[in-house]
């Protein structure tokens, strides 16, 4: 297959899953039933001509096949609505982007690079007693649950230690400016940060590890080893990037859930994020803005997916010739 | 030492240097009410889980928003905070006459009143409001102009309010008009465009130009609102003059975050909603205090699901309710077999108080209780099966009593919430309480926008859920009224017992009309032990909000003045009024300091042995080569 060929079977697949994926969220909410009488209840002062307005103002008068035209062809031209408060979702989304590209994007690499060089370093030793402590730090890491080790960091660093905040991207109302402003953010920051770091190296460690692992055992290593290269060497140019390749994979899809934001610690660290805008939008069942994240979700994962595909086909030949 | 070795000491000082080296500073900051003391604003700061639903007074509908716009606003008349009666001494306007007929009410305003951007304040605006609100059916005010025709300006400080029927509503003897006022120089100029006006975001001072004590100055979504001193306050002339520069709503995504927040001193006050958290923050020498609010938890029954088909009086009855439970009897016996107290106690820790009433005690119809000429529903197992064999409920040999009309067995399905815990903790005592009258029910738990469509079809027997009703009990004593019932299966109405009795609507449609503000407490007394004896809802208790602040504050002002909450109250007055306990008080910073100190020390020596042992190994490696 042609490399032009492999490229647009590609996009064409991810160009569908998307389409599946915008009508999919469409009648995934609507499963969950008519808002209005909660909305009613909640503002327990309506008559019955402000309920038909507020019916019609969420779209939800009209029948549902109806709805779904309209929706697929807004959601065509980029327009995703207004929430249930009557701001764009567009803007809505947008301003929760930064704070979850910050700390979960920052977390992330970090916790990718930690966790590489420590996989590297357990695979190269396998079986050593620095690989043996690891391992078990990691398996412990990976089978932790992330809001209960954010609650304990909470307990001991902002309650008994006092010497950082319990959650949130700013101190509310401090007014800082400039520099004073940036060490405030890194403050919140450090927590959650820490949080998600060590919570997701544990993955890339034990991926790196048994694929340094495995790699180990190749023909070409002995080799490499038999010609007098110095293991340095070895494992810089013949074991490591062989081995890099199904945490690229990894790696890279990873990144696409970068925008889902991690619900549950930016909810735990009330941060800002598109994590925590999702629980609110859940708890609101406030469609237009859940069809919008998802919408964004949705692509982040299609459009990683897609450069994974096609960053491996162009890393491993044997991908393409498949 | 090998260099894989060498990046496990790296990452373990890395964190340390990077956490204890930011955070010690942090320490020593931790309190922004302790700003006040370093010159800058003084600063309060409250804080609950729930982000403002909007803004924009025509947009919003929580509590929350509430609080926000008691701080940003004014409403005509505001409530007493002893008990929701009229305070003309701490409102905009000072009296009100009312003419003889009931259909003409004349308010006289304060002069000189300012907004927050020093534009004066008049009579034009308020007129301008309430008509701009009556056109627009605002949905959080049309209850409350449904009976008024429309408003004028006579003056710079006279409107007059001209009502469609006659009424005591907007006679001033109670408050009833929960308006909130806007300037019609900032927002006139939606005034042919509804739709704009409900997208104004409303969370700067230029947008959000209020006339009570603090005004909107920030707003980051989910994270926190900012509200600053209003420059030209009306109430700075009356004695009302806040003890605070700046007050922020701060939004926590979990209570336990918020307690923490709260023992570490960088909050001042926050709202929760578990008892054993409020029980731990007790025993932390926090303050802590379950508030009583007029929300209420109830069990609707089903008494004859049927669209109202036109207003006066044609129904057709729909969904598959139990026909058992359209009989007062059946209702009674449940009443009676049902026991608020232990729910109270065993289910909300006592944070709760049992209910008699959907019309709450501190409303401003006064307290109501059932007396002598009203039936005996208190929790009596025997009586209630008593009522049920006299009534020809036979027992069945499953213990399950049949309907004599219909044959079948007093079965009922039994609806709970997802996501209101208490709903669902109560199932099991009433399960085990009804299967004592021989009445059986079948437990299911659904979300409430579920819930909403599956009272609107009809096909229901029983349900758990609540209101929040205002001080005025017009509203709540509402949704009992036949026109309430939904018309058909596409439109919701307020109703979800499809209790209707025209004897009941008589008296609703009195009250609203009669010009004896006496006379009209009597009738809504005369109501509330109709729907006592008829039972559409088995009252369960009425809520407390749990709430706590720090040592560090005082001057709370609760709202009513019985028990009721220390902060969010039906206006400003609370904000007003609190105040730092000392200059040096406000919260825990004193410890973060030196923890900080000790930290930043051990930290250092950290860095200096790690320091030392990779060069030491670095050596030893070169040597090796």
């Amino acid at each position: 297959m042609s490399i032009r060929r492999h490229l647009i079977v590609k996009i064409l697949q991810a160009v569908l899953t998307l389409a599946f994926v915008l009508a999919f969220n469409f009648f995934l909410f609507r499963g969950l039933g008519d808002p209005t009488q909660l909305l009613a209840k909640q503002r327990g002062n309506m008559t019955p001509a402000a309920l038909a307005d507020l019916k019609r103002q969420l779209g939800l008068d009209l029948p549902l096949p109806q709805q779904f035209i309209h929706y697929f062809w807004e959601t065509l031209r980029f327009h995703l609505g207004y929430t249930f408060d009557n701001q764009p979702v567009s803007t809505t989304i947008a301003r929760a982007v930064w704070p979850t590209v910050l700390l979960i994007g920052t977390s992330t690499i970090a916790s990718i690079l930690l966790g590489v060089w420590i996989g590297i370093a357990q695979g190269w030793r396998w079986g050593s007693r620095f690989d043996q402590a690891w391992l078990g730090v990691t398996l412990v890491l990976y089978a932790m649950p992330e809001f209960w080790f954010g609650l304990l960091m909470i307990m001991l660093f902002a309650v008994t230690l006092n010497i950082f905040p319990s959650g949130f991207m700013q101190t509310p109302g401090a007014d800082y400016t400039g520099l004073a402003n940036i060490v405030d953010i890194l403050k919140h920051l450090a927590l959650p940060f820490f949080v998600l770091t060590v919570s997701y190296l544990a993955e890339y460690s034990l991926i790196m590890r048994s694929s340094l692992t495995e790699v180990l055992t190749e023909d070409y290593i002995q080799t490499a080893r038999a010609k007098g290269v110095r293991e340095r060497l070895v494992r810089r140019r013949h074991a490591v990037p062989n081995a890099l390749l199904p945490t690229i994979t990894v790696t890279i899809l990873s990144l696409g859930y970068v925008l889902g934001g991690a619900i549950v610690i930016e909810t735990i660290f009330s941060w800002p994020g598109l994590g925590r805008l999702t629980y609110e939008a859940i708890g609101n069942q406030d469609f237009a803005l859940l069809e919008g994240l998802f919408l964004v979700f949705s692509v982040a994962v299609i459009v990683a997916n897609l450069v994974a595909d096609l960053l491996y086909s162009y890393l491993d030949p044997r991908v393409r010739a498949a | 030492m090998r260099p894989a070795w060498r990046v496990t000491v790296l990452i373990v000082v890395g964190v340390l240097v990077v956490g204890f080296g930011t955070g010690g500073a942090y320490g020593q900051s931790s309190s922004p009410s302790a700003s006040s003391a370093e010159g800058g604003p003084v600063t309060f700061t409250y804080a609950d889980v729930s982000p403002p639903s909007s803004l924009n007074p025509m947009v919003g509908y929580l509590g929350t928003d509430y609080t926000i716009w008691a701080l940003n606003y004014d409403i005509p008349i505001n409530f007493s905070t002893k008990d929701f009666s009229p305070d003309f001494d701490h409102s905009i306007v000072t009296s009100v006459d009312a003419s003889s007929d009931g259909m003409t009410f004349t308010y006289h305003m304060r002069a000189g009143l300012k907004w927050s951007d020093g534009q004066p304040f008049t009579a034009n605006d308020v007129a301008w409001t309430l008509n701009y609100y009556k056109k627009n059916n605002v949905p959080n005010y049309s209850a409350d102009l449904a009976l008024m025709d429309r408003a004028e300006a006579l003056d710079d400080t006279t409107f007059v309010l001209h009502a469609k029927q006659p009424t005591s509503f907007y006679s001033g003897k109670s408050v009833f008009l929960y308006e909130y006022i806007l300037p019609e120089h900032i927002w006139g100029k939606y005034e042919n465009d509804y739709k704009a006006a409900k997208r104004v975001p409303n969370d700067n001072p230029q947008e959000a130009v209020g006339s009570g004590p603090f005004i909107i100055t920030k707003y980051v979504k989910n994270q926190y609102v900012q509200l600053d001193r209003n420059p030209y306050y009306w109430g700075d002339a009356v004695g009302l003059t806040p003890h605070v520069d700046r007050v922020v709503y701060q939004i926590f995504g979990n209570q336990d975050a918020e307690a923490a927040a709260l023992q570490a001193g960088s909050i001042d006050f926050g709202y929760f909603t578990t008892p054993s958290i409020l029980n731990t923050l007790k025993s932390r020498g926090i303050i802590t205090h379950g508030a009583t609010i007029p929300s209420f938890v109830e069990i609707g029954i089903n008494t004859g699901s049927a669209y109202q088909t036109d207003p006066t009086g044609g129904f057709k009855p729909h969904g598959d309710g139990a026909r058992a439970l359209t009989d007062v009897v059946v209702r009674q016996a449940i009443r009676r077999a049902i026991d608020s107290s232990v729910l109270v106690q065993r289910v909300m820790q006592g944070y709760a108080t049992p209910a008699d009433s959907p019309v709450q005690p501190g409303a401003t119809t006064g307290d109501w209780n059932p007396g002598p000429n009203d039936p005996d529903l208190s929790f009596n197992i025997a009586a209630a099966n008593q009522m049920l064999d006299q009534a020809g409920y036979k027992m069945g040999s499953n213990g399950v009593r049949i309907d004599p009309k219909t044959g079948k067995p007093l079965e009922f399905r039994f609806y709970s919430r997802t996501t209101d815990q208490p709903s669902i903790d109560i199932v099991p005592y009433v399960q085990e309480w009804l299967k004592q009258i021989g009445i059986k029910i079948d437990p299911q738990t659904l979300n409430s926008n579920k819930l909403g469509n599956v009272i609107l079809a009809g096909d229901y027997d029983m349900f758990v859920w609540g209101w929040y009703p205002n001080p005025d009990p017009n509203y709540i004593l509402n949704i009992f009224t036949c026109a309430q019932r939904p018309p058909n299966p596409n439109v919701y109405r307020n109703s979800d017992s499809y209790y209707c009795n025209p004897e009941y609507d008589k008296l609703f449609h009195e009250q609203q009309t009669t010009i004896d503000p006496a006379r009209r407490v009597e009738i809504v007394h005369q109501m509330q032990s109709i729907l006592y004896r008829d039972e559409p809802y088995i009252m369960l208790w009425y809520d407390q909000s749990l709430q706590a602040h720090t040592k560090g504050w005082t001057g709370f002002v609760s709202q009513p003045a019985n028990g009721g909450d220390w902060l969010a109250t039906y206006g400003p007055l609370s904000f007003v009024s609190i105040r730092p306990v000392t200059a040096t008080g406000g919260g825990a910073s004193g410890g973060g300091g030196s923890a900080g100190l000790v930290i930043a020390v051990v930290a250092v020596a950290v860095v200096l042995i790690a320091g030392f042992v990779l060069a030491r190994s670095r050596r030893r490696e070169e040597d090796e080569a």
